[in-house]
């Protein structure tokens, strides 16, 4: 098993592809670090426009931890495309390369390649959002520095002081990687089903879009369902910004999360251990 | 009797439905070569890819050296290595590293002295560090070759393995087999659609026609001398075909048509019988001999159409 | 033991009645003279915003003061939030600074402390300070309360607790309630994961007050800030 993650590990970050979206995900952060920059400052008075009438506030809100803040809420929707890139492709990039025939006429389970598949794309999407945190994290506090954090939800202003942030964005990465590893289980079950990695990739960004769209709808027909949809659930990691911290509702998006990562997992291996690979 | 290394039990398969595979049964004995013969479409890769479990039988067994496979039962395919259709591999990889990637796959254990031997039993050496999207097809099917045998298994399955070549690759790919049957000892099912290629390798031969087999025997059963189809092409004559029906030839199924002589008979005669041509003095303007086996796949598949056709 | 317990009763009687002798109108001069002679402070303070849409912790600090109006909260490189300039956090912008006219109100405990209460109107009419009702500790001449209703802000209350700097009117405890409007964001722009959840400071206040509560550790008086202390950090727009 070892062996085999070692193998797709290395089929993984052989592959220029991989590297995009660590280029996608630098450029990305760039862009948004240069509009705060030279517009941070308008952005802020507009989204604060309500507390600024009875509160001066004084200091440099648009810190580095702010702007990583706005990273991590715009990124909500590229980085899942970035995950299904790589995680879409697992399966679908190998029926499509003809590459699987010649892996599965090896002694090795099917059960046993889905897993190590599995255990790639996490370790990709780990290590993405290791990125993630490095270059919106760590250079936004270098570009920007350290200050208190400003938090702004639809009808509460939350200050955190800045010894308390960094452990809250640990947990948010951390959170973050198990939001992205269910894209990832995800677009692994749908690359089962196809026999080249664009159906699966965009299969996957167009399911995340809609629920997401749905996840967000304040209609009551969805407020019913919305509690079971896993992108109701990916935004979880905002919550360790809130205050107090709803650990409750954080403990149970994971649960949905993980809930889902292993049904996808399981749906995966089931289908593919019954699949007739004509590819 | 020791059981064979490979045997199939009334295979059967169908996609919607077709039926690809029809009850189909054979065995194959250790160290022989067997070539799987039909024409495109037969179900020759279909049966393949059941033998290598990537494709699963609605009904029949499988066994490997006796024992039944299945998808639970991959470990058994330790001991084969095959090519499925065109060996795909990783074009940004180079053929080392692919090598590498595939022989890892098989056994964990493999040594890189046992890559290096490889790459060179298939001549691949000095290229074997180029990507391997700049290889030639030909270059592609040796080193899938090497994929196949690096974890030295008893048995390759080699799924048309000279599609796509040129005659010069054809001929490398064909030496390659007979190397690895008789200096390796290897036992190993190559399926083709070229029939002369299959018999310049195969002991044994098992042709299979829309998913049904429709013969297995000894190459050497099927394919006497005896049963070589000549063609002797003539000048026109009118005296010739009685000539002929009152001649000795007329045992072989001489027959004339068009001023094309067909007879079948050892081609050890055929100078004998240009010799009593000339005699005659019918000029001969050229002389081909078709394989009988060709003559009697051909012959096996039409009958095989033409009983479909009246059913 | 009977007779000495009957003196002091009737010290402490003929005190108040003479301090309730003192006319208004000079009460809240002393009192606003008291005031002013502050003319800067820098103190060490923490401070607790409750809002009912603001969640900010406990902010420790520095805070600058220069009369008439500017205040600072200096927290090494951490935000200052302060109400705006109108609702400052000192007492002498919640009186009116010219002239008014001073009505006696009567008496009222507060915290257990007998005091006086003093409305007073500014006669400037522009004036942003409508009323303020003040409720004056005789004995020690500092305000307890103050309740200034204003044109713009609403209704202010301060409540203050005095201690060893009760000699400048500088309190060591300070709570002002004061009346707070609605904060709302566009839920499709901040995409909140959760419903909000009041304050527990708020849930027994009505309506939309809030409250700042200022613990002042320790002042160092009129030593002269200089304006560009106050001017270093621009505030945001």
């Amino acid at each position: 098993m070892k062996q085999l993650l070692q193998i797709e590990l290395f089929k993984i970050f052989r592959r220029p592809r991989t590297y995009i979206s660590f280029g996608i995900v630098t450029a990305i952060t760039f862009v948004i670090q240069l509009a705060m920059l030279t517009d941070g400052k308008s952005y802020m008075s507009f989204a604060l426009q309500g507390v600024n009438e009875q509160f001066d506030i004084h200091g440099n809100m648009i810190n580095g931890y702010f702007i990583t803040y706005i990273i991590l809420q715009t990124l909500l929707i590229q980085i899942p495309l970035l995950v299904a890139l790589v995680a879409g492709d697992t399966l679908a990039g190998e029926a499509n390369l003809g590459t699987l025939r010649l892996i599965l006429t090896k002694p090795i389970s099917r059960n046993q390649l889905v897993l190590a598949k599995f255990g790639s794309s996490f370790i990709y999407t780990v290590l993405l959002v290791i990125w993630l945190a490095i270059v919106a994290l760590g250079v936004s506090l270098l570009l920007f520095g350290r200050g208190d954090m400003v938090n702004i939800k639809s009808d509460t202003f939350i200050l955190i002081l800045q010894d308390d942030v960094l452990w809250r964005y640990g947990a948010a990465f951390c959170f973050a990687m198990l939001a992205m590893t269910t894209i990832a289980s995800l677009s692994i079950l749908l690359s089962v089903f196809a026999d080249n990695s664009i159906g699966p990739i965009i299969s996957t960004m167009g399911i995340v879009v809609v629920l997401t769209i749905l996840s967000n709808l304040d209609l009551p027909l969805f407020n019913h369902i919305k509690p079971y949809i896993f992108t109701t659930h990916m935004i979880g990691w905002k919550g360790f910004f809130d205050d107090p911290i709803p650990y409750r509702q954080i403990g149970i998006s994971s649960l949905v999360l993980v809930l889902y990562t292993v049904a996808f997992a399981a749906a995966t291996m089931l289908i593919f251990n019954k699949k007739d690979i004509k590819s | 009797m020791a059981s064979p290394i490979l045997e199939v039990r009334s295979l059967t398969k169908s996609f919607n439905h077709f039926k690809a595979v029809d009850d189909l049964s054979f065995a194959i004995n250790k160290g022989s070569v067997y070539g799987f013969l039909g024409q495109n479409g037969a179900g020759k890769s279909t049966t393949m890819r059941m033998l290598m479990g990537l494709i699963f039988p609605d009904r029949g067994s499988i066994f490997i050296n006796g024992s039944a496979f299945s998808n639970s039962q991959r470990h058994m395919l330790r001991n084969i290595g095959a090519i499925i259709e065109r060996p795909d591999m990783y074009g940004y990889l180079s053929g080392w590293e692919n090598l590498r990637i595939f022989a890892a796959l098989s056994d964990n254990n493999i040594k890189a002295g046992r890559l290096h031997e490889v790459i060179e039993m298939v001549g691949l050496k000095g290229r074997e560090k180029d990507k391997v999207k700049a290889y030639s097809q030909g270059m592609k099917q040796r080193l899938g070759i090497a994929i196949a045998i690096v974890h030295e298994p008893d048995m390759l399955i080699l799924d048309e393995p000279t599609n796509g070549l040129d005659p010069q690759g054809i001929a490398e790919i064909r030496n390659l087999i007979i190397s690895l049957s008789k200096d390796h000892g290897k036992t190993i099912l190559v399926s083709s659609h070229l029939l002369h290629e299959v018999e310049q390798v195969a002991t044994d031969i098992i042709i299979i026609h829309k998913g049904r087999k429709v013969t297995e025997a000894p190459a050497g059963q099927l394919l006497h001398p005896d049963d070589t189809m000549i063609e002797i092409t003539l000048k026109p004559g009118n005296e010739l075909p009685a000539l002929i029906a009152g001649s000795g030839w007329a045992q072989f199924g001489a027959q004339i048509s068009n001023n094309l002589l067909t007879i079948k008979m050892n081609p050890s005669h055929i100078p004998q019988l240009n010799k009593w041509l000339v005699e005659h003095d019918v000029e001969v303007s050229g002389i081909t001999t078709q394989h009988s086996f060709e003559a009697y796949f051909l012959n096996i598949t039409n009958e095989t159409t033409a009983a479909d056709r009246t059913v | 033991m009977i007779r000495r317990s009957f003196i002091t009763m009737l010290v402490i009687l003929s005190c108040s009645a003479q301090a309730f002798a003192v006319d208004a109108n000079e009460l809240f001069n002393t009192l606003r003279r008291k005031i002013f002679t502050v003319q800067d402070y820098t103190a060490v303070v923490k401070m607790k915003i409750s809002v009912k849409y603001m969640r900010i912790p406990q902010l420790a600090g520095t805070l600058y003061f220069k009369s008439p109006d500017k205040m600072r909260l200096e927290r090494h490189g951490g935000l200052s939030v302060l109400p705006r300039k109108n609702i400052n956090l000192t007492i002498r912008n919640l009186i009116p600074t010219g002239n008014a006219n001073v009505i006696d109100a009567g008496q009222a405990l507060i915290g257990g402390k007998n005091t006086r209460i003093i409305k007073v109107i500014p006669e400037d009419e522009k004036s942003d300070l409508v009323l303020s009702k003040i409720w004056v500790d005789e004995a020690t001449l500092v305000a307890l309360r103050i309740e200034t209703s204003t044109r713009n802000e609403g209704t202010i209350t301060m409540d203050l607790e005095y201690g060893k700097y009760s000699s400048f009117g500088l309190p060591d405890k300070l709570l002002l309630t004061l009346d707070v409007k609605d904060f709302r964001m566009p839920k499709g722009m901040t995409m909140d994961y959760t419903e909000s959840r009041p304050d527990e400071a708020l849930k027994d206040t009505k309506g939309k007050k809030g409250t700042i509560q200022i613990t002042y550790l320790s002042y160092k008086v009129n030593t002269g800030l200089s304006d560009k202390i106050f001017t270093s950090e621009p505030s945001e727009p």
